[in-house]
């Protein structure tokens, strides 16, 4: 250890050494408290499993009762098409009477040239 | 995961005790590296968890010397002492020297406690560098990663860092 090292890899080479020394020579004590974090650590992992069932049946309902109330508002709408064609036709009736009185204004034109 | 996390505890345990100087502290850093593991990437697949479980304790370890040097800032301000030498990123600059405490020293032999102390004395990054490329024997992509750095800069830690420990340790080896 006291030796000079020769070149670049054998110091590091006698680095890792040392530290890898340092690892196997880890006291007892030490040890323990990383095994104990350890498990900590592990049970963890169990508490974590544990919800993602009741979470997926969680999601799968909400799913479902999205879907039971997306069909239960398109099931009336389809049945009762009438009133919503009439607010349909009342919004854009406005435009089909300029688009008329344009018709027939062409027509007019027309018949003008027609008659010069 | 129990199996994975038993093989890489304990030099994860040796990093943490190199970068802080505390065994207490070093071993919170890597409970909580774990639990992070465990929390976060239990469903990985099991040949990630090396790689993660690296990452996490360079971040996890990154974060104990940001609060310190925050504790450390508090101090002074408290204390009426303005450091005006104070880096402004203490992770580039010499580290804070830091003896190890005599439970350490008494636990490992005299050429562990002189490298132990010659890695403390470099600054975080380098000190991170030098143990991933040499001891983890990471290459300089991975190291990047685990660091979340460039290569560029894993390079010039890396080089900085054997450069100085040869510095540090030529009288002792």
């Amino acid at each position: 250890m006291s030796k000079q090292p020769q070149d670049e890899a054998a110091f590091l080479a006698q680095l890792r050494a040392t530290l890898d020394q340092s690892v196997e020579s880890l006291d007892p004590a030490t040890r323990t408290r990383l095994a104990a974090a350890r498990r900590k650590a592990v049970a963890e992992m169990g508490k974590q499993r544990k919800p993602h069932k009741p979470i997926m049946l969680l999601a799968m309902a909400a799913s479902v009762a999205v879907l039971a109330v997306g069909v239960s508002l398109w099931w009336p709408t389809a049945t009762g098409t009438m009133p919503a064609m009439d607010d349909l036709s009342l919004l854009t009736a406005g435009e089909e009477f300029e688009l008329l009185e344009d018709l027939e204004f062409y027509r007019w034109l027309e018949a003008t040239e027609h008659t010069t | 995961m129990d199996q994975f996390l038993a093989t890489v505890e304990q030099r994860a345990f040796r990093m943490a005790v190199i970068a802080t100087r505390d065994r207490d502290e070093a071993l919170d850093i890597v409970q909580d590296a774990m639990l992070k593991l465990v929390r976060k990437y239990a469903e990985r697949a099991v040949e990630e968890w090396g790689p993660l479980f690296t990452r996490i304790m360079q971040s996890t370890i990154l974060d104990w010397h940001r609060r310190h040097k925050v504790r450390h800032r508090w101090r002074v301000i408290l204390g009426g002492n303005r450091d005006d030498d104070d880096p402004d990123d203490p992770l580039e600059q010499q580290a804070v020297a830091m003896e190890p405490t005599p439970d350490v020293q008494l636990q490992y032999s005299n050429s562990m406690v002189v490298l132990d102390r010659a890695i403390s004395q470099l600054p975080l990054r380098q000190q991170q560098t030098f143990l991933l490329r040499q001891w983890e024997g990471l290459d300089v992509a991975q190291t990047a990663i685990a660091m979340d750095i460039s290569e560029g800069s894993v390079k010039t830690h890396y080089s900085r860092a054997v450069q100085a420990l040869r510095q540090l340790l030529e009288d002792h080896w």
